[in-house]
């Protein structure tokens, strides 16, 4: 008699146990995927922004240091190809906020922000006046530069050197256009072996020197 | 005494309910926060440390933070320098402390802070870069 009372109750306490377990199964689940979603996600925009910022990256010049004429050029296909993003993963890089290039539709996703500096040459030209000897120091570092010869009639130019190292040499005497290669890392000084003190005007120098602007590299990804 | 058995058994069945209800509250909550925070600091850390290593010297040194390392009287020309290049580097909300040898260049490091850090070596010395959310 007693146990029969007690029926309908123990059976609703197990449905409602029953119903509990599973309520909970499921939130635990959700909870334990997001968690793996969010630090999956996470570690991708990482490596993946690795990958763009390294030193031997196709757009990077050295570590951290973009090459303004290769990110231009970045675009969804090369993130799929060359740097392996899955087609179920949408991928989205920004430059301070313009993107850049975006692979599939970003929603929310993670994103890690790296600190990179864009550079990129720009042209100027020296005219040295050689005051008391024919000796130029470039004001800036470049890795090549072009020298114009245009010395006055009488005067010949033998011999150009960029710090002590013989880049241009003629014995009949140099005279046009000549494109040399230098040092980046070190800063140029142009001796110029002529006949007489040259005069401002017989040498036009064009450099490039690198310009750097620092920037925020925003890699988001999704899914 | 039948609702005295039948109390028991809803005790019961609450209790087991509680008990569940607390295992879910549990995964809802307790599982791991992704600390994002630490890898966006570690990655401004390593990023700014590495533009500066690469950065051009102002001086005769082999690059800006070799200079920075070489003296105390080298230090204490570039440090002013060093850290208007480290708030410009940084983003606004992150605040910086660089450690030489010979001095720190940035703000005092508050207590109970997620910091990033990275450390790279110059020819003259070691340097490390602390970075923190304000």
């Amino acid at each position: 008699m007693r146990a029969q009372t007690s029926l309908p109750a123990l059976g609703f306490a197990l449905l409602l146990l029953t119903g509990v377990l599973v309520l909970g199964v499921a939130v635990a689940d959700g909870a334990l995927l997001d968690a793996d979603r969010a630090a999956l996600q996470r570690q991708a925009a990482v490596d993946l922004s690795d990958r763009l910022v390294a030193a031997d990256a196709p757009l990077t010049e050295r570590a951290n240091v973009l090459n303004a004429t290769a990110v231009a050029g970045l675009d969804a296909r090369t993130l799929r190809t060359r740097y392996g993003v899955p087609a179920e993963t949408a991928v989205a890089v920004a430059l301070d906020g313009t993107t850049l290039a975006s692979a599939g539709t970003v929603d929310e996703g993670t994103t890690i922000t790296r600190l990179v500096v864009v550079e990129d040459t720009t042209e100027r030209t020296l005219t040295p006046s050689f005051p008391a000897r024919n000796r130029v120091t470039l004001p800036r570092r470049t890795e090549r530069a072009r020298l114009t010869i245009r010395p006055r009639s009488g005067t010949t130019v033998t011999t150009v050197r960029a710090n002590d190292r013989v880049v241009l040499h003629n014995e009949s005497g140099l005279r046009g256009t000549f494109a040399v290669t230098l040092s980046p890392t070190r800063t140029t000084q142009f001796s110029f072996e002529a006949s007489a003190l040259l005069s401002r005007g017989s040498v036009d120098i064009t450099y490039y020197p690198a310009t750097t602007e620092k920037a925020r590299l925003e890699v988001t990804v999704d899914g | 005494m039948g609702r005295a058995q039948a109390s028991i058994t809803a005790v019961e069945a609450a209790l087991g309910v509680l008990l569940l209800f607390g295992v879910t509250v549990t995964f809802a909550l307790g599982t791991p926060a992704p600390s994002s925070e630490q890898t966006q600091l570690d990655a401004y850390a390593r990023d700014a440390v590495t533009i500066l290593a690469t950065d051009q010297p102002r001086h005769s040194g082999a690059t800006r933070l070799a200079e920075l390392t070489a003296s105390f009287s080298s230090f204490e020309r570039e440090k002013g320098a060093m850290e208007r290049r480290l708030d410009r580097l940084l983003p606004d909300n992150v605040m910086f402390r660089l450690e030489t040898a010979h001095g720190t260049v940035g703000y005092r490091l508050p207590d109970g802070v997620t910091t990033g850090v990275a450390t790279t070596s110059t020819p003259t010395g070691t340097v490390t870069l602390r970075v923190w959310y304000v």
